[in-house]
C-alpha cells in the first residue's frame, strides 16, 4: 500500500492500522538519522519519539508535493538540527575552516578502504574522530544524503561540505591505521 | 557484499526494532490519543461555550441555528413523541 494511501486513510480515521503501518515503515530508519545526528542511543530513542508525534500532528500540512519520505527526513534532520543548536553545540558542526575553504576542488569518491572494513572496527573509528567528521561521514555513506542536501542542511556551499568531507575520510583512514595497523584493504 | 557504513546502518536499525520500538510506538500513540482527545472536546465545545459566554455578555451568536429554539417557538416540539414501532411523528 503506497504511503499516499495509507496517510489519507489516516486522515480520514485516524485508524490505528494506518499509523502502525507508517510507523513499521519509518521508524527504525527515523532513529538511525537522529542516531547520526545526536550520537547517543537515547537521544535518539527520544527524538524519534518526538519526531513521529510531530509527524503525524502536521500530516495535514503534507501536500504530497514531494515524497513522503523526503518530507518525513527533512522534519527529522530539522529537529535534531534545532536540537543540536538549543544545546549550543552547532558551532562545532563545522569548523573555521569551512566558513573559508580552501580553493583545491576536492573529488566526491567512494572510499573502499573505509567501505570495507568491518563494522566494528568502523565504530570505533568513529568513536574517535571529532564530532563534526562522525556526522559527515554518517549523512554521506550511511544515509546516504547528497552532498548539495547536506550543504542545504548546514547552510554551507557545496565545495566547502567536499572539503570537510574529504578530509574526514583522512582523518578515519589514519585513524583505522593508527587502531588496526594496516592497509590490507587498500 | 554490502559496504560497513550500510551495515551499521543496519545493525542500528535492528537495535531500535528489538530494544526501542514498542516503547516509542507507545509513546507516540498515547501522546497522539491524548492531543486528539483535547482537540475533539475543544472543536466540539468551544464554539458553544464561546456563543454561551457572548449571549450572556449580551452579544448575538455566531451562527444562530434551529438548535437554539425554545420549545414555544419550535414546532416540531409539540407533536407527540414517536412511540416504538410507529412511523416517525405519530
Amino acid at each position: 500500500m503506497e504511503d499516499l494511501a495509507i496517510i489519507s486513510a489516516y486522515k480520514e480515521r485516524r485508524d490505528a492500522t494506518c499509523f502502525r503501518l507508517l510507523y513499521d515503515r519509518y521508524a527504525a530508519k527515523i532513529y538511525g538519522k537522529a542516531l547520526t545526528m545526536l550520537k547517543k542511543e537515547a537521544s535518539a530513542k527520544d527524538a524519534t519519539q518526538e519526531i513521529f508525534t510531530k509527524i503525524f500532528l502536521s500530516l495535514g500540512k503534507f501536500q504530497g508535493q514531494s515524497k513522503f519520505s523526503t518530507w518525513v527526513y527533512s522534519v527529522t534532520y530539522n529537529y535534531c538540527i534545532d536540537l543540536i543548536r538549543k544545546e549550543k553545540r552547532s558551532r562545532d558542526i563545522f569548523a573555521d575552516e569551512i566558513e573559508n575553504p580552501p580553493d583545491i576542488e576536492a573529488e566526491e569518491v567512494p572510499d573502499t578502504t573505509l567501505m570495507n572494513i568491518k563494522v566494528n572496527e568502523l565504530r570505533q573509528v568513529l568513536r574517535t574522530i571529532s564530532e563534526t567528521d562522525r556526522r559527515l561521514l554518517l549523512l554521506k555513506y550511511k544515509d546516504g544524503i547528497k552532498i548539495k542536501e547536506i550543504a542545504k542542511m548546514y547552510d554551507k556551499n557545496e565545495s566547502a561540505i567536499k572539503m570537510q568531507l574529504k578530509r574526514a575520510k583522512e582523518k578515519a583512514k589514519r585513524k583505522h591505521e593508527e587502531l588496526f595497523g594496516s592497509d590490507k584493504d587498500e | 557484499m554490502m559496504n560497513s557504513f550500510l551495515l551499521l546502518q543496519e545493525q542500528e536499525q535492528q537495535f531500535f526494532v528489538k530494544n526501542c520500538e514498542k516503547d516509542v510506538r507507545d509513546a507516540v500513540e498515547s501522546r497522539l490519543k491524548t492531543v486528539y482527545l483535547i482537540s475533539d472536546i475543544l472543536e466540539h465545545f468551544f464554539p458553544i461555550l464561546s456563543d454561551t459566554l457572548t449571549v450572556m455578555a449580551g452579544g448575538n451568536t455566531i451562527n444562530p441555528e434551529d438548535a437554539y429554539l425554545t420549545v414555544d417557538e419550535d414546532e416540531t416540539a409539540r407533536r407527540t413523541p414517536p412511540t416504538p414501532g410507529a412511523p416517525e411523528g405519530e
